[in-house]
Parts: structure tokens; C-alpha cells; sequence
């Protein structure tokens, strides 16, 4: 009889405590995971990759020198004011002489090439210094001053060349 | 009288002679700012005796072209660098950084000759 009774008070016990001490319902959440989708490509030795085609550069899209034609060479050089003059005018001033000079460098690369010198140290398999050194030794004549414009302290200077096929053709076809 | 009239002819031709100069002209930059500048000009012991040709012409009310050279240096080295231009140009790059950019554009040392007439200066070089 006792064995009954101390059933009916644990099974009783266990009743009130669940109602008290409900278990925690695990909810779904509305939080949609982002799906990360991993595609792997399989390479076929047989079949070639593409590759874009390089068109030559055909001979008449290149501006080429004839004895009745006439070629414009055409830069913009750029000149910095300094900072420490005596006067905006003086700044001016050197900002053009540092344009012209620029528009001269262009001039000379266009014309005579640059001359380009690289070299790379390697040190244990890995290069360590890379330096690379440019320089143009150019002689120009007759380059016209087109237009200058300042602003913001920057002179730009355009500048052109004109190469006359009647001139110049015979000379350089020599 | 002839005396007279011979030495004002001589004083008149001496005003308008043609002066002779040797000019330079450098201009340096580095990192599109002028650096170093100069325009150089000498007076020839003796006078040149080419064949001149025009340069350029440009306003005055001035004589002296030493004087006049320093206030229009500009006009002057545009007009020189007409004529001919040498450019010379250094640039290097360290691990493909820009270290050194250095300019020079110079002219050569030209001989010429100005004439100060009718509130015109003429250069011209001697050829």
C-alpha cells in the first residue's frame, strides 16, 4: 500500500513541476541562411582554351610620311607653380618655363624614342630591387606654342610640330 | 663743314649699328617645377660676318638689349627655343616608384645680331 501511495506523490510532483518549469520549445528562425554555391570546373587537356585574337595593325591606320603629306605632332606639357616667389606673376612665369619644358620632353619622346634601361636584383629566388631608368637626348626645331591656359596654379602649354612631306620626305627615306 | 656733316653721318650710322652677341639660354625642372634658370649673353669682340637671318621682332622703346633681355627673358627664349631646342631628359623608378625626374632644356650658343630701328628690336642670327 505504502509502495502505491509514494507513486501517486512522485507522479503528482512530476506533474506540477512540468507545469511550473516548462521545457524551452526550440523555434524555427525566420533568418534565411545564404547559400554558398562551390562549382568546380573540370579542365579538358583536349580542348584548347580561347584566346582573343590579336589583329596586326594594318599599314594604313599608321600615320606614314609621304611627299605630299603633312604630319602634326601634338603635345600638352604641364608645369607646377612654385610655392616661394616673389610674386603670382613671377609663379606664372616659371609655371609656363616648366610647361615648356615638359611639352619639349613629349616633343622628344614622340620623335626620338626613350631610351630605357632596367635592371632587377635577385636574391634568394626573389627579386629585391627593381629599378628602371629612362632618357631622351632630343634636338627640336620649330615647335609652335598653340595655346597656354593657368589654372589652379598649373600652366599647360600645347604644343606643335609640323613635319612637311615635301621638306622632309627625301631626308628621311634616305 | 664737310668735317662736321662726315663725323654726324659717322655718329648717325655708329646709333644704328647692329650689335653682336653670343646667347645662351638653360632652363632645368625637376618634378614640373623650375629648378635652375639662366640666359646668358656676351658681347663678340668682333663683329660676325654672316650672312643674318631673322628671328624674331618684337616692340621696344629701349636700346640697351642687354637691359631689354633682362626684362623680356621670356619673349627671348621663346624665340630662341623656335630656332632650336635640345632636350634632355632623366627619370628613374625604384621598385616602379618615381625616384628622379630631372629636365634640361637648353639652346645652343647662337651668334646674332640686334638692331634697335623704329621702336622695333630685330634679332637675327648669324648664319
Amino acid at each position: 500500500m505504502k509502495k502505491w501511495s509514494l507513486l501517486a506523490l512522485t507522479a503528482t510532483a512530476t506533474l506540477v513541476f512540468a507545469e511550473t518549469c516548462p521545457t524551452p520549445k526550440v523555434e524555427k528562425s525566420t533568418v534565411q541562411e545564404s547559400k554558398t554555391s562551390v562549382t568546380t570546373t573540370v579542365y579538358d587537356s583536349s580542348v584548347q582554351p580561347e584566346v582573343a585574337s590579336i589583329e596586326p595593325i594594318s599599314k594604313e591606320s599608321v600615320p606614314t610620311l609621304s611627299k605630299n603629306s603633312t604630319l602634326y605632332f601634338q603635345v600638352i606639357g604641364q608645369g607646377v607653380a612654385p610655392v616661394n616667389t616673389v610674386s603670382p606673376a613671377q609663379a606664372m612665369a616659371l609655371a609656363k618655363r616648366a610647361a615648356i619644358a615638359d611639352a619639349y620632353r613629349q616633343l622628344g619622346e614622340k620623335l626620338y624614342g626613350v631610351r630605357v634601361e632596367g635592371r632587377d636584383l635577385i636574391r634568394n629566388m626573389m627579386i629585391s630591387r627593381s629599378t628602371v631608368r629612362t632618357q631622351i637626348d632630343a634636338i627640336i626645331k620649330n615647335a609652335k606654342i598653340l595655346d597656354t591656359k593657368f589654372k589652379d596654379g598649373l600652366c599647360e602649354v600645347e604644343m606643335e610640330v609640323t613635319i612637311n612631306g615635301k621638306e622632309w620626305y627625301a631626308r628621311l627615306s634616305r | 663743314m664737310v668735317r662736321q656733316a662726315i663725323a654726324l653721318t659717322l655718329l648717325l650710322a655708329a646709333s644704328n649699328a647692329a650689335q653682336h652677341y653670343y646667347i645662351y639660354y638653360k632652363v632645368v625642372t625637376s618634378g614640373q617645377l623650375v629648378v635652375e634658370e639662366s640666359l646668358k649673353i656676351s658681347e663678340a669682340m668682333t663683329p660676325f660676318k654672316g650672312k643674318p637671318k631673322t628671328l624674331c621682332t618684337f616692340q621696344t622703346e629701349q636700346k640697351n638689349f642687354k637691359n631689354w633681355a633682362k626684362n623680356n627673358s621670356a619673349k627671348l627664349s621663346e624665340c630662341l627655343l623656335f630656332h632650336s631646342a635640345n632636350i634632355k631628359s632623366f627619370n628613374s623608378y625604384d621598385s616602379f616608384v618615381p625616384q628622379k625626374n630631372l629636365d634640361i632644356l637648353t639652346t645652343a650658343i647662337v651668334p646674332i645680331q640686334v638692331e634697335f630701328n623704329d621702336g622695333l628690336v630685330t634679332i637675327k642670327m648669324i648664319q
